[in-house]
């Protein structure tokens, strides 16, 4: 169910972004940095799964409230004349690479103990052979 | 029963009368003793037999006592005529000395004992028929009594009985209601509480749909704005490729100095030329080629741009952006132009006519606007991609402009001609 909602919601998502009009590339900055923080907040909710402390009330104010907040603030850097987007960038990937790692150490873990498992498996296997040899 | 009794009553009477009229008289007092026996005994068989039969209507018993009223009554009538001679004043002496009165009176002393002795007797009987019909009566009843207490105790211990059933079975049918009742509460609880849990699940899952909606929405605006030009060749050419484009320019410069110095050098050789007057004519021709090119009267082919300016749901393509594109076409060192095959020369003219007719050169022009541009390849395309350039603006009103670089393009010539009339 989870995952089916999550398909049937990026493939309704695609649909309703190519029925809209386009928007003006000067202001494609702002979706740009939005996406990375919506990205960011996806990555850190599948980390914090693996972690065990996974709070919902925290990820969705997170994916809305960080997305919001960057675009703020790269409108703010526009009038001032600054790329603070460029730090919201540098922050949202540098945790993102975090949380991608905390999730790749979790799964090479898990394959690992899968592969001595099956392992000693077979070791044992290969005794009993051996021994009515 | 009670026809014996009453002839045995007029038997009697009639022997009285009998023996009142006829003497002598102590026979007739041993036979009505020997009939007061006979009355006896069948007062005995009587009873014997209402014993035996051990019925005894009621009615008999009133017959008797009627009976006895009539004696009793007898006795006292006489008993007050007695009295009311004695108040006539009878001389009692006189009277009692007649025969005829001691007869009277024994006789009726004698009536008054048979009377008195069938009295007792009667009422002897009586007593007993009573006592044995009480006794009779108060059995029987007592039997039918007990019967009927019987029946009604066994009929009421079962109607308890049954009552007692049909109320256990209600008080039954009454607790398992309320069990059921309990046990429904339950499950109602349950279900409610269920009902939470799934509801919040829901609400998680509906908002995980809609924020996924939202960044794949998000994301795909995101693609289709940045399809239309190449991100990545614009983040390059900030840095990298504006420095090229100076470089250029300052070669272009260069060459232009270069140029400056052939066309001086040219004039140096003209003024020459006309102080010898040899190979003018050739000069001439030459040229005449040259401005034939530039006026626009010969094809050219070389590398550049092949633009499209398209008429898209949301905006029209003005004459304005026509001219404006010409105009940063010119300043980006294009050679020629020409719009969808009208080649633009000095004279050309971009209008639009009745507020949506684009003309070029006076011929009414309809989209796509195919634009091509002979030049250096590189410096229009900077030129038209440079950041708040000419391609950034158009996409940011939301009008839809494409390009490609080709390395062979032709122009055609200027197809109808400049004339001068007024001029020199």
């Amino acid at each position: 169910m989870f995952y089916i909602l999550i398909i049937l919601g990026s493939i309704l998502g695609v649909m309703i972004g190519r029925a809209l009009p386009v928007i003006p590339y000067t202001y494609s900055i702002y979706l740009s940095v939005g996406i990375l923080a919506a990205l960011d907040s996806i990555f850190g909710a599948i980390a914090s799964i693996i972690k065990k402390r996974f709070d919902f009330k925290v990820f969705i104010t997170g994916l809305f409230g960080n997305a919001i907040l960057t675009m703020l603030l790269t409108y703010l850097g526009t009038k001032l004349n600054i790329d603070i987007h460029l730090g919201a960038i540098i922050v949202f990937v540098g945790r993102m690479f975090n949380n991608l790692a905390i999730i790749r150490r979790h799964y090479i873990e898990l394959w690992y103990e899968r592969y001595d498992r099956v392992k000693k498996h077979y070791s044992s296997l290969n005794e009993i052979q051996n021994r009515r040899k | 029963m009670s026809k014996k009794n009453q002839n045995i009553n007029g038997k009697n009477q009639n022997k009285k009368h009998n023996n009142i009229k006829n003497s002598p008289l102590k026979e007739y007092a041993n036979s009505f003793f020997k009939d007061n026996k006979s009355i006896k005994n069948d007062t005995k068989r009587e009873n014997k037999k209402l014993d035996k039969k051990e019925i005894q209507s009621n009615l008999s018993i009133k017959d008797l006592s009627s009976k006895m009223d009539k004696l009793t009554l007898n006795k006292k009538i006489q008993e007050r005529k007695s009295e009311y001679l004695k108040s006539l004043g009878y001389d009692k002496k006189a009277y009692t000395e007649n025969s005829e009165y001691t007869e009277y009176t024994n006789n009726s002393n004698l009536i008054n004992t048979f009377k008195f002795d069938e009295y007792e007797i009667n009422k002897n009987a009586i007593t007993n028929i009573s006592s044995k019909n009480k006794k009779v009566v108060i059995n029987k009843v007592k039997n039918v009594n007990e019967n009927l207490i019987n029946g009604i105790y066994k009929l009421n211990v079962d109607t308890v009985l049954k009552l007692n059933q049909i109320n256990k079975k209600k008080v039954d049918s009454n607790l398992e209601e309320k069990l059921k009742n309990i046990k429904s509460f339950k499950e109602i609880k349950g279900n409610k509480e269920l009902i939470e849990k799934i509801s919040q699940k829901n609400l998680i899952l509906l908002i995980i749909f809609i924020s996924t909606i939202i960044v794949a929405a998000v994301i795909a605006i995101q693609m289709k704005a940045i399809s239309f030009i190449d991100i990545k060749k614009i983040e390059a050419m900030r840095d990298a490729e504006l420095k090229t484009e100076i470089t250029a320019l300052k070669e272009k410069n260069k060459e232009l100095d270069s140029r400056i110095l052939e066309i001086d050098n040219n004039i140096e050789k003209y003024k020459l030329n006309t102080k010898e007057n040899k190979s003018t004519s050739e000069l001439i021709e030459n040229e005449l080629l040259l401005t034939n090119i530039n006026a626009g009267y010969t094809n050219v082919t070389g590398e550049g741009l092949i633009l499209t300016l398209e008429d898209n749901e949301a905006q029209e393509i003005d004459s304005a952006d026509i001219l404006n594109l010409v105009n940063q076409l010119w300043i980006a060192g294009a050679e020629a132009i020409s719009i969808n095959d009208e080649r633009v020369v000095s004279s050309t003219d971009i209008t639009t006519v009745d507020q949506n007719k684009v003309f070029v050169n006076s011929k009414h022009q309809t989209g796509p606007y195919k634009i091509k541009v002979i030049g250096n390849k590189k410096q229009l395309e900077g030129a038209l991609i440079i950041k708040n350039g000419y391609i950034n603006e158009m996409l940011a009103t939301g009008k839809s402009i494409s390009y490609i670089i080709e390395e062979n393009i032709e122009i055609p010539k200027y197809k109808s001609e400049i004339e001068m009339k007024i001029g020199n």
